[in-house]
């Protein structure tokens, strides 16, 4: 009789975790079909290097495969970060030009006709005054060269310029928060949101959130996606899971690492009457992950 | 059946296969195997023409965004015009109306998992969908036009839409 118990507890675990994991993963579930395949594309679009002033990072390969001539500019800009992690680039132009001082990018312009490519030279040039690292983006602008009348498009790409200089300090950080977010009636989102309190980029290691009821069983726990998080940036890095929880007070903790610093954080919130989620001190609500 | 006799079975059908294996085919072995790159990705389906353009109607129109992407990405959108951002503006004729009163509106909806959104476009960048890896993107358009909007008869009205894709 224990053994039935058990194995009906263990199933109910492994149903959850089930569905934490399609959460994750949740395009790779799916069957995907046939996409067309002619893009304007750039690779790495990530740029994560130990540079000195004046070095060339790795060049990046632009390609147009689709079948639109495109008139294309190439520049680099400064970058805030969202708490999603995407970063959305500052356009003013004292801003513009100061991101020219961090990075220089050439070609500046070019026309690209259907299947060509070209290599941009990226040359990281110093850091910010007394900073020891340099963040921006490698914005790859198109516009079809042929504009008729009505609705038409620009295309932006932005590769992630993130330079530490050789003498840069680790990364530091904590958590700033733990957060809850109900999307649905069986859609629940847990999040911790990491501040980087350091100078320089860097990425959470072995970043876990356990959700549990209090005083009870581990509900769910996964392990997020570790995103890079900016100096003086905060992101949310989150796991989902798609059950319902039964009414009761639960226990959210997070554990990790970042850079130098320990992360640990707990955050407590109850399921109540009608499904509906009520935050505590310690938890709030809303998670961008 | 007994063990004995089930492993000598066993030990004559793999002496049967040493022995039918082509010379020169037997030891080594040539893995081979690709490392994905971070690669990101944008093509958009052409311009978009709004079907129903006059006043009093609810002109509609669609198209797609595909992202190519190697890792998580975001989709914004915004009007880079700077004097009526949103607003569809005469491109081609004369007489009538300069701009369009209502701004457009529009929806963005993956197909392939991710979460997507709606809202009326202006000249801040608003998300229109995120995801993990490559998708193709439904986007439907609506322009509320009014009835006492002074629109002349082959006039042509537009904008231009800026996509950016950025990975996280």
């Amino acid at each position: 009789m224990r053994a039935r118990v058990g194995a009906g507890l263990l199933a109910l675990t492994t149903g959850l975790a089930a569905a934490l994991q399609a959460g994750a993963a949740l395009s790779s579930v799916r069957s995907p079909p046939a996409l067309p395949t002619p893009s304007l594309t750039i690779t790495p679009s990530i740029i994560d290097a130990i540079a000195v002033r004046g070095a060339f990072l790795t060049p990046i390969r632009v390609v147009n495969s689709t079948p639109v001539v495109f008139k294309v500019r190439f520049y680099p800009a400064l970058v805030h970060q969202k708490l999603d992690g995407s970063l959305v680039i500052r356009e003013r132009r004292r801003e513009l030009a100061a991101a020219k001082k961090l990075f220089a990018i050439r070609p500046t312009s070019r026309e690209m006709t259907t299947g060509a490519a070209l290599a941009l030279q990226v040359r990281f040039l110093r850091p910010p005054p007394r900073r020891r690292a340099a963040y921006a983006a490698a914005v790859v602008e198109a516009t079809p060269s042929v504009i008729g009348p009505g609705t038409s498009y620009r295309l932006r790409l932005l590769g992630a310029l993130l330079v530490r200089t050789p003498r840069a300090p680790a990364p530091h950080g904590r958590i700033a928060s733990m957060r809850v977010m109900q999307l649905g009636p069986r859609r629940f989102a847990f999040c911790a949101r990491l501040a980087n309190t350091g100078r320089v980029h860097g990425y959470p290691g072995g970043l876990r959130l356990q959700l549990r009821r209090k005083g009870g069983a581990v509900v769910a726990s996964g392990a997020p996606r570790p995103g890079v998080v900016l100096p003086g940036y905060r992101r949310d890095y989150g796991i989902r899971l798609f059950h319902s929880l039964p009414r009761g007070e639960y226990v959210l903790d997070a554990t990790g690492r970042f850079g130098r610093s320990t992360l640990r954080a707990r955050g407590r919130f109850s399921v109540i009457r009608g499904k509906r989620v009520r935050v505590s001190r310690t938890a709030r609500l809303g998670c961008a992950a | 059946m007994k063990p004995l006799v089930k492993l000598s079975i066993l030990a004559a059908v793999a002496a049967a296969a040493v022995l039918t294996m082509p010379a020169g085919a037997g030891a080594d072995s040539q893995p081979v195997s690709g490392t994905v790159l971070s690669l990101l990705g944008i093509s958009v389906s052409g311009p978009v023409a709004l079907t129903n353009f006059a006043p009093g109607q609810t002109a509609t129109g669609s198209g797609t965004v595909t992202v190519t992407s190697t890792g998580p990405w975001v989709l914004r959108l915004a009007d880079g015009d700077t004097t009526n951002p949103g607003h569809l503006l005469r491109t081609a004729g004369t007489g009538g109306a300069s701009a369009l009163a209502q701004a457009l509106g529009w929806t963005a909806t993956p197909t392939l998992g991710g979460t997507g959104g709606s809202g009326t476009l202006s000249g801040t960048t608003q998300v229109a969908a995120s995801g993990t890896l490559s998708n193709l993107i439904n986007v439907g358009y609506s322009q509320t036009i009014g009835a006492t909007e002074q629109l002349q008869s082959g006039n042509v009205y537009g904008l231009t839409v800026t996509w950016t894709v950025s990975s996280t």
